[in-house]
C-alpha cells in the first residue's frame, strides 16, 4: 500500500469513527454513562381479565448471576406532545419487580397505539435507562374536523348562497328592465326623429 | 529524521483531512436542515451550488434546495393556514394559583416583538359579586370552537383552522375591526399606529407568529402556533412562575404547565374546570379551574407591579 | 317639441341660467370646511388612526355613527318618491326631485365614512376580490352597490322628460355645454304616447324596486350590529328599528331642504304651508313608531334583570343621561307636539321641529354605537381616559362637518344643472285636466 493510499484509509476510518459517534440517546436494555452501574431494564405489558398492567423488573449483572434491584424508582409514562404523562412512579420490590394497571381510558393515535416507557430518570446508580415500547392500548382517536359549512368555515351554508343568488337576480333583474325600457325610449325616439325628417 | 519528518507531516496531513472532512459534513447538515426546515425532504438534483448565507458563512447546497422567496412566503402561509395535523390545542387556567405576576404577558409581547400597549395577553382582576372574592383572570385568545370573528371577518382575513387554532392573516386585514367587535372577550387590540419595530433581515411572514405588528390592522394571541412546530409549549406557559397556564392537545387528554404533566379529563373532574361566559355559546378552548384554596390574598398581586398597571385595578368591583 | 308652461318654467329655471353671489359665497365657505376635513384626513392617514379618538375598545366612533346617519337619509327618496308615487299622491310633485336628490347623494356620502373608518385603505379592494358571504360587512356592500344602482336609475328616469323640456324650450339663458348636457340626457324623449308608457312602467317598475331595496339595505346595516354579541347590540328588533329611524330622519332632512330651496330660489308658490303640513304629519307619525320602536327595544332591556343590559341601561342614564333624553324623549315628543296641534303649524316651526328630529336621530345613531362599546363583558380595566371612554378628535369632527358641507356642496352644483322641482311633474297636474 503506498503512502498515501495508507493516509487515506487512516483518515476514512477515522472519519467514519466521528460520523458515527458511539453517544446513542438511548441503548435498549444497557446503561450508556460508563460512570453508572450497568442495569437490565425489562418491562412486560400484559391485560389480564381485562385490566391492562404494566410489569417491570430490574436485576444487575453480578458475576453473571442475576441481583434483582429493589428501592428503586422506576417511572412508568407516556410520552405526549410537550412532556410525558406519568402513569405511575413505581418502586421495585424485593424481587426486583413492581406492576401498576394501565388506565384503558387513554386515547391513543388514529390506530390506537400508545407508546409506554417505564425508566430510571436521573437514578443515582443507574443514570438515565429506558424500556419503550408500543401497544395497542389505546382508544382510537380519528379526529377529523369535518369540511362542513358554518359561519365561520371558508365555505358559505348553501342557504346564504341560494338566497342571495336570489335576491341580487331579482334586484338586478328589475334594474335590467329599466335600462332597457330606456333603450326603446331612445329607439323611438331615433325612429321618429327619422320621421318627422322624412316628412 | 527521515521518519520523523513523514511522521510530522502525515499527522498534520491527518489532521486536515479530519478537519475538512467534519466541517463538510457539519457545515452541509446544518444548511440541508435550515432549508428543509418546513417540508420534507424533495429529490436532491446532486448539483451543488455555494451560497452565502444569512449569518455570513459560505455553505454548500444542493440546488434542489434552493427556492426563490415568492414561493417560501406563500408555502408558510399554506402551513399556517393547515396547522399540525390531528392536533386540537386547549389551554387550562388555574385561576387559583394566579398572582399576577405578568411573566406571561412579558414572554408574549418578547416574542412577538409587541409595543408595550399591546397585550395579547390580558389580566383582569374580577370580582362577580360584592360577597364573591376578587381573583386574577389572565385571558388569551379563547380560539373558540365557534368563533363570532371569523364568522363576520369580510375579507376571510382570520380563520380557524383544523387544529383549533384561530389566526389573523396580516396581509389580507383591511383593518374594518368587525372582528374587535364580535369578539365578546376583547381578545383582539388594533394597531392605530405604527408600531416602529424592527424586523429581522429577510423575515417572511408568517401569521403563526404574525411579526411585525402592522399598522391598520388587528393582532391577537395565536398560541405561540409557531412553537408548537417544534413541540414547544406557548411563550406564556413556559414562563409563567407559579404554573398557572396547562396546555396541551385535548385528543391525547393531556395538558401540562411545564412542570405537571395531567390528564385533561381529571384536572377538569377533579377541579371543576369550566369555560369563561359559556352560554355565549362560541365553545371557547381555554378551560378556567376555579380560585379556590388560594395560598396567598389577591393584594399580593398588586406588589411591586408599576403604578400605570396596577392603577387599573383600582375600581374594580361586582358590575 | 315638447310643450311647456311659460310661467312653470320662467319659475323654475333662473337657478340653472343665474348664479347669485350669495351662491358663491356659500358654496366656497363649504369648500373650506371642506379642506379642513381634507387635511384631517391626511393626517389620518399619515399618522395612522391613534389621531382618532378610537381605541381599543371603542372601535368604531363618529366615522360609523355618520356612515348609518347618512345612509339613514337616503330613505327621504325612498318614501316620498317610492311610497307615494306608487300611492299616486298628488301634493308631493313639488317635493319628489328633492327627495330623490338626497337619496342619491347620502348614499354617495355614507360609504366614505366608511372608508375613513377602514385601517387599510390600500387594501379596500379585498372586499371585492375576497369577499365573504357569511359576513354582514359583505352583505352591506353588495346592498350599498345595488342601492346606489337603482337609485341613480330611478333618479335618472325622473330627469328624463324635466331635460327634454330644457332642451327644447327655446329662451332658456344657459351655456352651450348645458344645451348639448340636455340633448344627450333627454335621450331624444319627444313626449309621444308610447314613451310616456315606457317611462311611467319603468318608474312604477322602480318605485317599487327602490322601497324594498331600501329595507333590505337599511336591514342589513342594522344586522351589522344585530348579529354581534355585544350587549345592546344583539338585539332582534334592530331591523326594523333601524329602517323606522332612517325613514324618520329622512323626512325631516326633507322639511329642512324644502324650507332652505323655497326660501334661496323664491318657490313659495309651489311649496306651499300644505307641503309643510303633510310632510310634517308623515314626520309625525313615523316619529310615534320610532318612540314605539325605541321605548319597546329599552323597556324589555330595563325590565329584565340580565346583567349586561342593566349595566348598559345605567351607563345611559348616567354618563349619556342628557344624550338619552333629547334623542329618545325631546326628539319625538318636541316635533310630534309641534305638528299635532294646527294651532303650532307654521311652516317655520315645522322647520324647527324637522331640524329638532334630524339632530335627535343623530344622536340616537350615538348613544347606539358607542355606550354599547364602552361596557364589553370583560371590564374595560385601563388608567389612560381616551382607552376608559370614548371622546372624538378634531379629526373626526372635521371629518364630520367636512361630510355635511360636500352633502349641501353637492346639492348646490345640481340645482344649477337641474331644476328642483320637477317641472314635468308639475305640468302633468294641468295637462290631466286639459285632457279630462
Amino acid at each position: 500500500m503506498t503512502d498515501i493510499m495508507r493516509r487515506a484509509l487512516k483518515a476514512t476510518v477515522i472519519l467514519v469513527f466521528l460520523l458515527f459517534p458511539a453517544a446513542s440517546v438511548h441503548s435498549q436494555d444497557e446503561a450508556t454513562d460508563n460512570t453508572f452501574q450497568d442495569v437490565v431494564l425489562k418491562m412486560t405489558l400484559e391485560e389480564v381479565d381485562s385490566i391492562k398492567t404494566v410489569t417491570v423488573a430490574a436485576h444487575t449483572l453480578e458475576n453473571g448471576e442475576e441481583v434483582p434491584v429493589s428501592g428503586e424508582t422506576v417511572s412508568v409514562f407516556v410520552p405526549r406532545m410537550f412532556s410525558n404523562l406519568t402513569i405511575g412512579e413505581l418502586t421495585l420490590d424485593d424481587a426486583g419487580t413492581a406492576s401498576i394497571e394501565f388506565p384503558s381510558d387513554l386515547p391513543g393515535g388514529k390506530e390506537g397505539n400508545l407508546t409506554i416507557v417505564a425508566a430510571f430518570i436521573d437514578n443515582s446508580l443507574f443514570g438515565n435507562v429506558e424500556k419503550r415500547e408500543t401497544v395497542h392500548w389505546g382508544i382510537p382517536t380519528d379526529y377529523l374536523p369535518s369540511s362542513h359549512r358554518a359561519l365561520w368555515t371558508h365555505k358559505a351554508p348553501t342557504w346564504m348562497i341560494y338566497t342571495l343568488s336570489v335576491l341580487l337576480a331579482g334586484v338586478w333583474g328589475h334594474y335590467l328592465f329599466a335600462i332597457i325600457s330606456l333603450i326603446r325610449i331612445k329607439i323611438d325616439a331615433v325612429r321618429k326623429a327619422r320621421k318627422d325628417y322624412r316628412v | 529524521m527521515e521518519k520523523n519528518e513523514n511522521s510530522k507531516s502525515s499527522r498534520r496531513n491527518f489532521l486536515r483531512n479530519v478537519g475538512i472532512g467534519v466541517g463538510a459534513v457539519s457545515v452541509t447538515g446544518v444548511a440541508g436542515a435550515n432549508l428543509l426546515s418546513r417540508n420534507e425532504a424533495s429529490t436532491k438534483s446532486g448539483k451543488m451550488v455555494k451560497l452565502l448565507s444569512p449569518d455570513g458563512s459560505l455553505v454548500e447546497v444542493d440546488q434542489s434546495d434552493i427556492k426563490p422567496a415568492k414561493e417560501i412566503q406563500s408555502e408558510v402561509k399554506s402551513a399556517a393556514k393547515s396547522g399540525l395535523p390531528n392536533r386540537k390545542f386547549a389551554m387550562v387556567v388555574d385561576l387559583s394559583k394566579c398572582a399576577n405576576a405578568r411573566a406571561c404577558v412579558d414572554a408574549c409581547q418578547e416574542g412577538h416583538l409587541l409595543p408595550k400597549d399591546h397585550e395579547w395577553m390580558k389580566i383582569y382582576m374580577l370580582q362577580d359579586d360584592n360577597l364573591t372574592a376578587k381573583y386574577w383572570f389572565p385571558r388569551p385568545c379563547f380560539h373558540c370552537d365557534k368563533p363570532m370573528c371569523v364568522s363576520v371577518c369580510p375579507v376571510g382575513a382570520t380563520y380557524k383552522r383544523p387544529d383549533g387554532i384561530v389566526l389573523v392573516d396580516n396581509q389580507r386585514c383591511i383593518g374594518c375591526k368587525f372582528c374587535m367587535t364580535g369578539c365578546p372577550y376583547s381578545a383582539r387590540v388594533f394597531n392605530w399606529k405604527d408600531p416602529e419595530v424592527e424586523v429581522p433581515e429577510g423575515h417572511v411572514y408568517d401569521p403563526e407568529t404574525n411579526i411585525p405588528p402592522v399598522e391598520g390592522t388587528v393582532g391577537k394571541c395565536v398560541f405561540c402556533a409557531d412553537k408548537l412546530r417544534n413541540g414547544e409549549l406557548p411563550r406564556c406557559v413556559s414562563a409563567c412562575p407559579m404554573g398557572v397556564l396547562y396546555f396541551g392537545d385535548l385528543l391525547e387528554d393531556t395538558v401540562t404547565n411545564g412542570v405537571e404533566t395531567v390528564r385533561f379529563s381529571k384536572l377538569m373532574t377533579d377541579r371543576a374546570g369550566y369555560r369563561y361566559k359559556e352560554e355565549l355559546g362560541t365553545l371557547p378552548c381555554v378551560y378556567y379551574l376555579p380560585p379556590s384554596n388560594r395560598e396567598f390574598p389577591v393584594e399580593t398581586g398588586l406588589d411591586g407591579v408599576d403604578e400605570s398597571i396596577s392603577g387599573r385595578y383600582r375600581n374594580v368591583g361586582p358590575r | 317639441m315638447m310643450e311647456t308652461d311659460k310661467k312653470l318654467i320662467a319659475d323654475l329655471t333662473p337657478e340653472i341660467e343665474t348664479t347669485s353671489i350669495k351662491w358663491y359665497i356659500t358654496f366656497f365657505v363649504l369648500l373650506a370646511v371642506f379642506v379642513v376635513g381634507i387635511y384631517g384626513l391626511i393626517q389620518q392617514i399619515d399618522k395612522g388612526h391613534i389621531v382618532t379618538g378610537m381605541r381599543d375598545n371603542v372601535v368604531w366612533g363618529f366615522y360609523i355613527v355618520n356612515f348609518i346617519f347618512f345612509m339613514g337619509l337616503s330613505y327621504s327618496g325612498a318614501l316620498i318618491s317610492g311610497v307615494l308615487h306608487l300611492f299616486h299622491t298628488s301634493w308631493r310633485k313639488p317635493i319628489i326631485r328633492m327627495a330623490e336628490l338626497i337619496t342619491v347623494i347620502s348614499l354617495i356620502i355614507g360609504p366614505f365614512f366608511i372608508f375613513f373608518c377602514i385601517g387599510r385603505l390600500d387594501r379596500l379592494h379585498f372586499l371585492f376580490i375576497h369577499p365573504r358571504i357569511q359576513s354582514p360587512i359583505t352583505w352591506d356592500v353588495i346592498a350599498i352597490l345595488t342601492d346606489l344602482f337603482g337609485c341613480f336609475i330611478y333618479l335618472y328616469l325622473s330627469f328624463i322628460e324635466d331635460f327634454a323640456i330644457l332642451r327644447d324650450y327655446p329662451y332658456l339663458n344657459v351655456a352651450p355645454w348645458k344645451k348639448k348636457l340636455y340633448r344627450i340626457l333627454s335621450l331624444g324623449f319627444t313626449g309621444t304616447e308610447k314613451q310616456r308608457k315606457i317611462l311611467a312602467n319603468a318608474r312604477t317598475v322602480m318605485a317599487a324596486m327602490i322601497i324594498a331595496i331600501a329595507i333590505i339595505v337599511y336591514s342589513v346595516l342594522a344586522w351589522i350590529f344585530g348579529v354581534t354579541l355585544q350587549p345592546g347590540w344583539h338585539s332582534t328588533i334592530f331591523g326594523p328599528y333601524f329602517v323606522i329611524a332612517a325613514v324618520f330622519s329622512g323626512t325631516g332632512l326633507l322639511i329642512i331642504l324644502m324650507w332652505i330651496f323655497r326660501r334661496v330660489y323664491h318657490l313659495e308658490e309651489y311649496i306651499t304651508k300644505r307641503h309643510f303640513v303633510n310632510v310634517g304629519v308623515l314626520l309625525t307619525i313615523i316619529a310615534a313608531f320610532y318612540g314605539y320602536f325605541t321605548f319597546s327595544d329599552y323597556l324589555t332591556k330595563w325590565y329584565g334583570s340580565i346583567k349586561m343590559d342593566s349595566i348598559l341601561i345605567d351607563r345611559l342614564f348616567t354618563d349619556y343621561y342628557s344624550m338619552f333624553i333629547f334623542a329618545n324623549y325631546v326628539g319625538i315628543l318636541l316635533p310630534g307636539i309641534i305638528i299635532a296641534f294646527p294651532k303650532f303649524r307654521s311652516i317655520p316651526s315645522i322647520t324647527v321641529a324637522a331640524m329638532i328630529a334630524l339632530t335627535a336621530l343623530w344622536v340616537n345613531r350615538y348613544i347606539i354605537v358607542i355606550p354599547t362599546l364602552e361596557t364589553p363583558f370583560l371590564p374595560i380595566q385601563d388608567i389612560r381616559p381616551d382607552w376608559i371612554s370614548y371622546s372624538p378628535t378634531w379629526v373626526e369632527w372635521s371629518l364630520t362637518l367636512a361630510g355635511v358641507s360636500v352633502f349641501v356642496m353637492l346639492f348646490m352644483l345640481i340645482s344649477k344643472i337641474a331644476p328642483i322641482i320637477s317641472i314635468s311633474e308639475m305640468q302633468e297636474e294641468d295637462k290631466t285636466e286639459i285632457l279630462h
